[in-house]
């Protein structure tokens, strides 16, 4: 079936849904990922928002914050973001979510927070420094990463994007990698993929290092292994992920009204 | 959404020996009763009972010796029905030990459950032998920032929260009419919620307005029809006040030792 890659980044991250989990699906493209598995094969996967409003699904395009009141259609309860974020999300209960960065590392560290000259990284500075491109900051991206019993990353496939290491943690992935997140004591288990416009990236159990589990139907180990900054390993059991069946896409853009996906 | 409507005994049957239960409402107001009167009659032992101020359901308990341990703030009937019988007992005879404290130190422990940290911490409380005397539950801690010293109440979450509420859906929406006291927090800190309800009603009652609803469907275990279900004690709205000869029969009964004739007939009186 011909879809964009953006149609097939959303229907690789919601095939990670299972029926009956509780989601938070984040805002943007991820939450039509979200919001399609519930049509396509998790009728019963439950979500709620950071900004506590719980159980709706959403009409009219698609909602460009938390804070859109599009997000609130046939809601079944509000709340707000002590109730959503500081109990629900940080006591572990939730199960499954999404997380979008503007950059990412091997071990799946999450920098929403800034962008930095190379060698000026507070980090490699030994001081915190100003970055050349500040960006909008953790938002409760930190809350899930620590709080949620796996989450999902969703990034637009980008050397700059993929790097060795991230500027700077704003939600902790698998740190420096092996038990290194684990010593932290989180509730939350850490990032189980990495699924991007042309693959979908899996933790190594022991070093947490994500490495390249599968392809789409459009794109190649060797495009993949080009626009990583790092040097990405490659599964032996490497294959394409499945193409999407007729079904999953009209569910797809059945949910995607606008064509919010179609344009990438 | 997965449906969880089911009989009384059936969720009563979800509790298991010694669990941490957590009933809501206030004393006299929106005790969750006849789910405590179908608990008492289950026998089971060294149940722990906590809230803020805990009512018949719980005194029930009590009075079956079914508890082992009590957290709260308060535990009475009020000026009109006094001092709670089976708690007053239990505790006298030395079959239960009492965790007490400040209604908000029972809330600061279950604020501790529902954000997932081991304590939080409280103004006050000091130079009062609550403090001294249940190391386990208090200690005075200093502030890492400037030295200030605070009181850290350690977590408290239940296995299960038991709450009667005005409506609930088959799915587990839950909506509280009047003040809903500790029950949403209590929801939170809960491992999960029993939801007994006065009725049930459509999921678009929810839908409607979202913004009534207490409990999202998702912490609920089980959800159970249950009208009149606070009596002897009472419900905001639909039965404004405590069913007086109800509640004298009661006294009575655990003056005279005779709670399982009493038990008897209020649940059969609900069958």
């Amino acid at each position: 079936m011909e879809c964009t890659r953006q149609e097939m980044m959303a229907i690789a991250t919601g095939r990670e849904f299972s029926n009956g989990e509780l989601a938070i699906f984040g805002v943007g493209l991820s939450m039509l990922a979200g919001y399609w598995a519930q049509k396509n094969h998790a009728p019963d996967l439950v979500a709620f928002t950071e900004g506590g409003v719980f159980g709706s699904s959403p009409v009219g395009g698609l909602p460009w914050g938390i804070e859109d009141t599009r997000i609130s259609a046939n809601a079944t309860s509000f709340t707000n973001a002590i109730d959503a974020l500081g109990c629900l999300v940080a006591s572990g209960r939730v199960d499954n979510a999404v997380i979008g960065a503007a950059q990412i590392d091997k071990f799946g560290n999450v920098n929403t927070t800034g962008i930095w000259e190379e060698g000026t990284q507070p980090w490699k500075a030994g001081r915190y420094t100003l970055p050349k491109v500040r960006l909008n900051g953790s938002g409760g991206a930190n809350e899930i990463a620590c709080g949620a019993k796996k989450f999902i990353l969703m990034v637009t496939h980008e050397k700059k994007r993929f790097a060795d290491r991230v500027d700077y943690i704003s939600s902790p992935g698998y740190l420096s990698g092996g038990d290194s997140r684990a010593k932290m004591g989180f509730v939350g288990g850490g990032p189980c993929c990495v699924v991007t416009t042309l693959g979908i990236l899996r933790p190594d159990p022991v070093t947490k290092e994500f490495y390249l589990d599968a392809y789409y139907p459009f794109s190649s180990v060797e495009e993949i292994k080009e626009n990583t900054g790092w040097d990405l390993k490659v599964s032996a059991n490497v294959k394409m992920a499945p193409e999407p069946t007729a079904k999953e896409l009209a569910n797809l853009r059945a949910i995607d009204t606008t064509g919010s996906l179609r344009k990438g | 959404m997965i449906r969880k409507v089911m009989d009384m005994k059936s969720a009563v049957n979800l509790i298991k020996e010694g669990q941490l239960l957590g009933f809501g409402g206030n004393s006299l107001h929106r005790t969750p009763a006849a789910f405590g009167f179908e608990l008492a009659n289950r026998g089971l032992k060294k149940l722990k009972l906590c809230n803020t101020a805990q009512g018949i359901a719980s005194d029930i308990l009590c009075a079956m010796d079914a508890v082992d341990t009590l957290y709260f703030g308060f535990f009475g009937f009020e000026n009109q029905y006094g001092l709670a019988p089976g708690m007053r007992k239990g505790c006298q005879e030395g079959k239960i030990k009492v965790m007490e404290g400040p209604c908000t130190a029972i809330i600061a422990a279950l604020r501790a459950s529902a954000c997932g940290v081991p304590f939080m911490t409280m103004a006050g409380l000091w130079g009062s032998q609550l403090i001294d005397q249940l190391p386990g539950f208090y200690r005075v801690v200093e502030s890492p920032f400037d030295g200030t010293k605070v009181v850290a109440v350690k977590a408290l979450r239940p296995d299960y929260a038991v709450l009667h509420v005005h409506e609930a859906d088959e799915f587990g929406n839950a909506r509280i009419n009047g003040s809903d006291y500790q029950d949403v927090l209590l929801s939170r800190a809960a491992a999960k919620t029993i939801i007994t309800a006065e009725k049930i009603v459509p999921t678009k009652t929810f839908q409607d307005n979202p913004k009534l609803t207490s409990i999202p469907h998702f912490l609920v275990a089980a959800v159970v029809e249950a009208p009149e279900g606070a009596k002897p004690g009472y419900c905001f709205g639909l039965y404004d006040t405590a069913d007086d000869a109800g509640m004298k029969a009661y006294q009575k009964a655990v003056k005279e030792n005779a709670v399982p004739a009493y038990l008897a007939n209020v649940t059969e009186r609900r069958a």
